[in-house]
């Protein structure tokens, strides 16, 4: 509708009776968006995923469903196919195992293999076993593999999936290792302890809408984790006039406390969490670098200033 | 007798990777062995560790209940370290906790045990689903799977409580050896007020007729497969400005838990008058522990930080 139709519209409709006039915006409204369904954002197709739990504490997936706007039904409404997942799915057992071989080979090519965990290599990698086919053990790095050869995308959920997390941390008995070790191909790393869901939830609206998203040097979204959460923190004046905690709870800069904040790049200070409306700095609480690949071990002592940490890490 | 082995894996909708191992002798389940098919080794990763790092690091334990690891590990240091706690850092210590616990009995109700008794809709999500036993009729059935849907944002709105005073969750951060690193302001003590009431609505409107309902309808699923009642509660909440350990050598099987745990024991085996299902099922505790947060949270109003 031209802009003159629309000013014809309603200068003959503004005196008549009833809600003519809205009814009649209405209508063209309507009709505007039918026409605009074929462009951009509004025609997307879900996406088809798989979703692979391994070596983690199912933190991701509990974060997952802290999702606001839109909430997890919406998710899974309008963004994702989700054809299988050991935390969400209605069916079990052999039943689930069926779901499994049905998606892997009815939309082989397509589908994203989300992997949530570490993968354990040591003994095979009997340290972490998604299901038992009869007697024989469906190890996380035997389905993994298989399936990161299948996807379209790989997105390892996670700082686990990641880089190994702290189901990696020392001394890793189990020698778990990220996903991108066993998969060999490009893993979209969507890391955090656990991953904010905007984080996850943002990936996946990048996937539907515009394909991959542009990586930083480690792998990850760069529109999340480029910049340090020590750039945009909201206590950096304090840091900036030397103005240190004494202890946790006060309001001056963490990183006596141990923040290691100037080296873990994350947007948690504008982007919050849970319907954004905390972080650990604003609960006056060091960032311990959640997202890095050296978490958490390089973190540690969480309480440590950084450049100590080094130092009393030797220990371990 | 023929003996039949049937290995039931993977099972789903849980924290974590789980198969069972039946042994079934005729019809009959002779043994059922559980395996957690996932290892990480947390007691080997914590050793070596600086001890106050076990607050933030037990949490990774599990994601549906890091707060329970996290509030173990600062109670200990409490104990070791002979903490002095503020009595409001205490309470909303208790806030945090209980807050974790609601957002887990919700998404463990719906979530993770509905799809069991309801038909859910028909999306790739629910497909195989186990429909050989389900018995409610299709208007109950469509309000439980409404129910399904609310329940989101029930648990979401819990750990809003939680992230409020605890700066994130899972895994959140203030609630720490010493006290709680966050002051109960106005304005948060007015929001969770506000949350809290939502989640009392979808409790008292929803989750506690949903829970009678399979209750009253699956009531014979009580007595399948009944265990030995090996059980055993040392307390949740702490009050007090002294943080009592649970189960330090001289808490633990003193004589007066003996006789706590013998009672407790016969009350499980043989239900007196009035101690039907509903005692037994987890809305009893989601009550209590709705009620323990609005009276906390009420005294709080008004309380400098």
């Amino acid at each position: 509708m031209l802009q003159g139709d629309f000013e014809r519209l309603c200068t003959e409709l503004k005196h008549s009776p009833g809600n003519q006039l809205s009814r009649a915006i209405f209508d063209v409204l309507e009709l505007k968006r039918a026409e605009n369904s074929q462009g951009l954002g509004a025609h997307k197709e879900k996406l088809p995923v798989i979703w692979i739990e391994t070596n983690d504490s199912g933190d991701n997936n509990i974060s997952f469903m802290n999702t606001t706007y839109p909430y997890l039904d919406g998710v899974f409404q309008d963004m994702i196919d989700l054809l299988y997942s050991n935390t969400f799915m209605a069916a079990q057992g052999l039943d689930a195992l069926e779901a499994l071989q049905n998606a892997a080979k009815g939309y082989a090519g397509e589908f994203v293999l989300v992997v949530e965990g570490a993968i354990p290599v040591r003994d095979n990698g009997l340290y972490s076993i998604i299901a038992y086919a009869g007697h024989e053990p469906l190890t996380a790095l035997k389905v993994v593999s298989l399936l990161g050869a299948l996807a379209k995308y790989v997105v390892a959920v996670g700082t686990c999936a990641s880089f190994g997390g702290p189901s990696a941390a020392k001394p890793n008995v189990a020698s778990n290792v990220p996903v991108s070790d066993i998969v060999r191909r490009d893993v979209i790393k969507v890391s955090g302890c656990p991953v904010n869901p905007d984080w996850f939830v943002g990936t996946l609206a990048h996937l539907q809408l515009f394909g991959v998203p542009r990586l930083d040097e480690v792998g990850r979204p760069a529109m999340f984790y480029e910049f340090t959460v020590h750039r945009h923190c909201q206590r950096r004046s304090y840091f900036d006039r030397n103005e240190f905690a004494e202890k946790l709870g006060d309001i001056e800069c963490m990183f006596s406390q141990g923040c290691v904040g100037p080296k873990t790049g994350s947007d948690c200070p504008y982007r919050l969490w849970v319907n954004h409306v905390s972080w650990p700095v604003k609960a006056n609480t060091p960032c311990i670098g959640c997202t890095n690949p050296d978490f958490p071990d390089g973190s540690s002592p969480f309480f440590v200033p950084m450049p100590q940490k080094s130092q009393r890490r030797t220990n371990l | 007798m023929s003996r039949k082995f049937v290995m039931f894996s993977p099972v789903t909708r849980l924290s974590g990777l789980l198969s069972v191992e039946v042994t079934m002798e005729e019809d009959v389940v002779a043994e059922a062995n559980v395996k957690g098919t996932l290892f990480r080794g947390f007691e080997w990763i914590m050793q070596g560790r600086h001890i106050r790092d076990a607050i933030y690091m037990t949490q990774r334990v599990c994601g549906i209940c890091s707060m329970a690891h996290g509030a173990c590990a600062s109670y200990l240091l409490d104990d070791l370290y002979d903490n002095e706690i503020s009595e409001n850092g205490q309470l909303l210590r208790n806030i945090m906790y209980a807050s974790d616990f609601l957002q887990n009995h919700i998404r463990h109700f719906y979530l993770f045990s509905m799809p069991d008794f309801v038909r859910m809709p028909d999306r790739p999500l629910f497909q195989g689903q186990d429909l050989s036993d389900l018995r409610l009729n299709p208007r109950d059935n469509e309000t439980l799977v409404g129910h399904y849907f609310e329940a989101i944002k029930a648990a979401q709105e819990s750990h809003q409580i939680l992230t409020l005073f605890g700066g994130k969750a899972p895994h959140q951060h203030s609630f720490v050896e010493g006290g709680v690193a966050v002051a109960p302001t106005a304005d948060k003590i007015n929001q969770a007020m506000a949350l809290i009431d939502n989640i009392r609505c979808f409790v008292r409107d929803r989750m506690v007729p949903d829970t009678d309902l399979l209750a009253r309808v699956y009531r014979d699923y009580f007595s399948i497969g009944v265990t030995p009642a090996r059980l055993i509660s040392f307390g949740l909440f702490r009050f007090g400005p002294k943080t009592k350990p649970f189960c330090g050598k001289e808490v633990c099987w003193t004589k007066a838990d003996l006789a706590w745990w013998t009672q407790a024991r016969s009350m499980r085996r043989s239900p007196g008058p009035g101690f039907g299902y509903r005692e037994s099922n987890s809305t009893t505790r989601i009550w209590v522990i709705l009620i323990a947060i609005t009276r906390v949270l009420k005294p709080l109003v008004g309380r400098p930080g």
